[in-house]
C-alpha cells in the first residue's frame, strides 16, 4: 500500500513537471529553418474571387503591456489605436476586429496568448511583440498555423533576418542597422577608440557587435566591452570602470538614469556618449531639469523622430499628442504604421485574407509613405527605412524644455547595411561575438 | 582613487540598503511577519515622492510625503488586514502577495509604466571633485543620512519608552499584555514604523533606485539578503550586512561586470553555511 502511494506520488510529480515544462520547451523551440522556396519578385497579386467572405477580419496584437519596459508596449498599442481610429473599422467591405493580449514580457506567456488569439479569435495576423524572445517563441507556431506575423517593436537579427519566404514581417528597428549606422556616424565625427557599455541581453549583444564590426571596418578600435544586467539601477561601479583613454562611450541600455549618473561622476563632456538610453522625446518630458540637462549632447539612433519634417509626420504627431498628451516614439510609430500596412495589404486583395498566400504576397508588396518616411519590405520581409541620429538639446516646444533634434539622417537603410544579404548571412551571428570585441578586427569568423 | 570610489559607492549604496532593511528587519524580527510587499511599499513611496516633488517643486516635502504616507499605509495594512490573520501562515503570505499585485497594477494605472525619477534639490546636485572623477554630493548625503538614521533608530529602541515596549513585546507578548501593554496597538505602530522606513528610503533613494514596474522585486531581493546575512531582527546586523553587500556588489561589478550579483549571493551562502542565524541573529 505504501509502495503504491509512493508510486502515485512520484507519477503525479512527474506529470506536473512535464505539464509545467512543456510551455517552456515550446518557447525555446528553434525557429523554423528558412524556407528554400524562392520568393517571386513583387508582382500584381491575382485578384481574389468575386465572392469574398463577409465575416469580420480579425487581427491580433500581442505586446508587453506589463513588466519592466511595458511603456514601449503601451506606446505601440497607443499608435495602433490611433491608426485604427484614423482608418476606421472596415476595409474592402469587411469589418475589422482587433484583439489585444499582454505577453507580460514572458516568452511562454506570449506563446499561450498567441495560441489564444489564433484558436479562440481566429486572427489572420498577429502584430506587435516587443521582445525578441517572445517573437522567437511565437514564430514557429504562427508558421505552423499559417498566420502572418508583423513585428512592430523588436529586433533579433540573428534568427529572424534569415526568414525568407515565410509569413514573418518586420517593421521595427534592426540591431545591425542600429549598430552599423551609429558606428558610421561616430567614425565620421572623428572618434577612434570606443568603450562599449550595454545591457546584458541579446539586443545589447547584437547592437554592440554590429557597432564594433563596422567601426573597426572603418578603422576604429574597440578598447573595452562591458555588459550590465537589465535591472541595473546603480551604474556607479560600471561608470568608474570605464577606460579613460576612450574617446567615445557607446552603449545600448534602457534607463535615462545612466546618463544622469554619468554626469554626476564627471564624465559628461569628458568622454562623449552615443548611448541609447531611453531619452526619447516622451521620456524627456517626464525628466527633471537636472536629469534632462545631463542628457544634453547625448547622441542615439532611433528609427523614428517626431521632428521629421514631413506633412505626414506632422499630422501623426499632432493627432498622437492631442490624444495622449505625450510625443510619440519608435514603438508608437511601429504600432501606427504597422496597421496602415496591413490595411493596404487587405485592400490589395479585396479583403480575401483567407487566401494566405495572396495575403502574404500583398503584404510583401506594400509600400507606404509613413511618418518615418518611405517604407518597403525587402525579400526577407524586413523594411528598408530611414534611421535618424538624434541629439538631446535644450529647446522649447509646448511645455517641453528639452527635446531631441535630428543630427543626421540615413536614408532607406536595409537590415544588412552596409553589406549585401549574401555577405551578411555568411558571417557568424552577431550575439556570438559577445565578449570578443576588444581588439577584434576580423568579423568573418569567430 | 578608483578604489576609494568603489568603497564610497558601496558605502552610499549600503546606507540606502540599511534604511530599507531596517524597516523590514524590525517587522520581521518583532512581529514574525514576512512582508512580501515590502519592496512594493518602497516603489509606492518613490511614486508618491515623484508626484509631490513634481507638483510642489519641493524635495523635502516629497521626502516627508513618501515617509509618512507609507507609515500611515503600513498602519492601515496591519490594523485592517494583517491583524486579522494568523502569523507565518499561508494566508499571511497570500495577503502580502496580494498587496504586491494591487500596488503593482495600481501604480501602473496611476503613474504609468515609464521609469520615474524623483528629481534632486539644488543643494544635492553637483559633485565633489576627487582626482579625475567627480563624486556626487547626493551620495555623500546618503552616507550621512544613513548614519544619522542608524543612530536615531538605536536611540529610539534603546532609550525611549516606546522602544522598551517594542522590545518587551518581542520578548514575551503575552506577559507584556498581562502587565497592561496594548500589544495590538504596539503591532500597528511597529508595522507602521517599518513601512515608514520604506517610505523614507524611497524619498532618499528614489533618485537612483528609481520607480519602474520591477523595482519592488529588485528591492525585496536585496532587503531579504541583507536581513538574512545580518540576522533577523538585528539592526546592528542590518547595518553591517548592508555595508558589506554595498561594497562587495560595487567592487564585484567593477572588476567582474559579467558576474553582477554573484558576490552578494556568494556572501549569503557563506553566512548561511557558517552562521545560519546571520551575523548578529539571535533566533
Amino acid at each position: 500500500m505504501k509502495r503504491k502511494k509512493l508510486l502515485t506520488l512520484f507519477g503525479s510529480i512527474c506529470l506536473v513537471l512535464i505539464l509545467a515544462v512543456l510551455p517552456f520547451m515550446a518557447a525555446c523551440a528553434k525557429p523554423a529553418p528558412p524556407s528554400e522556396e524562392v520568393v517571386p519578385p513583387p508582382e500584381e497579386v491575382v485578384p481574389p474571387p468575386e465572392e469574398v467572405s463577409k465575416e469580420p477580419i480579425r487581427l491580433g496584437f500581442l505586446t508587453r503591456l506589463s513588466g519592466f519596459v511595458s511603456f514601449w508596449g503601451i506606446d505601440c498599442a497607443n499608435g495602433l489605436d490611433l491608426a485604427f481610429e484614423e482608418l476606421g473599422d472596415e476595409v474592402a467591405g469587411r469589418k475589422i476586429e482587433i484583439y489585444k493580449e499582454d505577453t507580460e514580457s514572458n516568452p511562454a506567456v506570449g506563446l499561450s496568448k498567441a495560441q489564444r488569439l489564433v484558436m479562440e479569435r481566429g486572427v489572420c495576423i498577429i502584430m506587435g511583440f516587443g521582445e525578441t524572445s517572445v517573437a522567437r517563441s511565437v514564430y514557429p507556431y504562427t508558421e505552423e498555423e499559417d498566420v502572418l506575423m508583423l513585428i512592430s517593436d523588436c529586433a533579433d537579427d540573428d534568427e529572424l533576418a534569415k526568414t525568407k519566404g515565410t509569413g514573418l514581417f518586420r517593421i521595427s528597428h534592426c540591431s545591425n542597422a542600429f549598430g552599423s549606422v551609429e558606428s558610421d556616424f561616430c567614425y565620421n565625427q572623428g572618434y577612434r577608440r570606443a568603450s562599449i557599455l550595454s545591457l546584458d541581453m541579446k539586443a545589447g549583444h547584437e547592437v554592440s557587435a554590429a557597432f564594433a564590426r563596422n567601426f573597426t571596418r572603418l578603422g576604429g578600435e574597440i578598447i573595452q566591452e562591458t555588459y550590465a544586467p537589465m535591472d541595473t539601477a546603480d551604474w556607479s561601479s560600471y561608470i568608474v570602470a570605464i577606460d579613460r583613454t576612450a574617446d567615445l562611450l557607446y552603449g545600448f541600455n534602457y534607463l535615462p538614469t545612466f546618463l544622469t549618473q554619468y554626469a554626476e561622476y564627471g564624465l559628461k563632456g569628458v568622454i562623449p556618449t552615443q548611448v541609447l538610453a531611453s531619452v526619447d522625446d516622451a521620456t524627456l518630458g517626464w525628466m527633471s531639469e537636472a536629469e534632462a540637462e545631463a542628457a544634453v549632447g547625448n547622441h542615439a539612433i532611433y528609427q523614428y523622430s517626431p521632428w521629421i519634417d514631413t506633412p505626414i509626420n506632422k499630422k501623426f504627431v499632432d493627432n498622437f499628442y492631442a490624444k495622449y498628451e505625450y510625443l510619440p516614439g519608435g514603438s508608437a510609430h511601429g504600432g501606427y504604421a504597422g496597421l496602415y500596412m496591413v490595411y493596404e495589404a487587405i485592400k490589395a486583395i479585396n479583403g480575401n485574407v483567407e487566401d494566405r498566400d495572396a495575403f502574404r504576397q500583398a503584404l510583401l508588396n506594400v509600400e507606404i509613405d509613413a511618418p518615418i518616411g518611405h517604407m518597403k519590405f525587402d525579400d526577407y520581409g524586413m523594411v528598408a527605412q530611414n534611421y535618424y541620429i538624434l541629439e538631446v538639446e535644450k529647446r522649447q516646444w509646448k511645455q517641453h524644455n528639452y527635446l531631441n533634434k535630428i543630427a543626421a539622417t540615413y536614408e532607406m537603410i536595409d537590415q544588412f547595411w552596409p553589406y549585401t544579404a549574401e555577405e551578411y548571412l555568411a558571417m557568424p551571428k552577431l550575439h556570438e561575438f559577445k565578449g570578443t570585441l576588444v581588439g577584434r578586427t576580423d568579423f568573418s569568423k569567430l | 582613487m578608483t578604489y576609494l570610489l568603489w568603497v564610497l559607492n558601496g558605502v552610499s549604496y549600503g546606507m540606502l540598503l540599511f534604511t530599507l532593511a531596517a524597516g523590514f528587519t524590525i517587522i520581521l524580527g518583532t512581529m514574525n511577519i514576512l512582508n512580501m510587499a515590502y519592496g512594493h511599499f518602497y516603489l509606492l513611496g518613490v511614486y508618491i515622492a515623484f508626484s509631490v516633488i513634481l507638483y510642489t517643486d519641493n524635495w523635502l516635502l516629497g521626502l516627508l510625503a513618501s515617509t509618512f504616507a507609507l507609515g500611515i499605509f503600513g498602519m492601515l495594512v496591519q490594523y485592517g488586514l494583517l491583524a486579522r490573520i494568523p502569523k507565518f501562515t499561508i494566508q499571511q503570505f497570500l495577503l502580502t502577495f496580494g498587496l504586491i499585485l494591487i500596488i503593482q497594477e495600481g501604480t501602473k494605472i496611476v503613474w504609468g509604466a515609464r521609469p520615474l525619477i524623483p528629481p534632486l534639490p539644488g543643494f544635492l546636485t553637483g559633485s565633489l571633485q576627487m582626482g579625475d572623477y567627480g563624486f556626487p554630493i547626493y551620495r555623500i548625503a546618503l552616507i550621512i543620512s544613513g548614519c544619522i538614521i542608524a543612530i536615531l533608530l538605536w536611540l529610539f529602541l534603546e532609550k525611549t519608552k516606546w522602544g522598551a515596549i517594542i522590545r518587551a513585546g518581542t520578548e514575551d507578548a503575552e506577559m507584556a499584555q498581562g502587565i497592561g501593554l496594548n500589544i495590538p496597538l504596539t503591532w500597528v505602530m511597529i508595522f507602521g514604523m517599518g513601512s515608514l522606513m520604506a517610505g523614507l528610503a524611497a524619498g532618499l533613494g528614489g533618485h537612483f533606485v528609481v520607480g519602474t514596474p520591477v523595482t519592488g522585486w529588485v528591492v525585496f531581493t536585496f532587503v531579504t539578503v541583507v536581513v538574512i546575512i545580518g540576522g533577523t531582527g538585528s539592526l546592528r546586523g542590518a547595518f553591517v550586512a548592508s555595508l558589506l553587500i554595498g561594497i562587495l556588489d560595487n567592487i564585484g561589478r567593477s572588476l567582474f561586470p559579467e558576474l553582477a550579483m554573484f558576490f552578494m549571493f556568494l556572501l549569503l551562502v557563506i553566512v548561511l553555511v557558517s552562521k545560519p542565524k546571520g551575523l548578529f541573529g539571535g533566533r
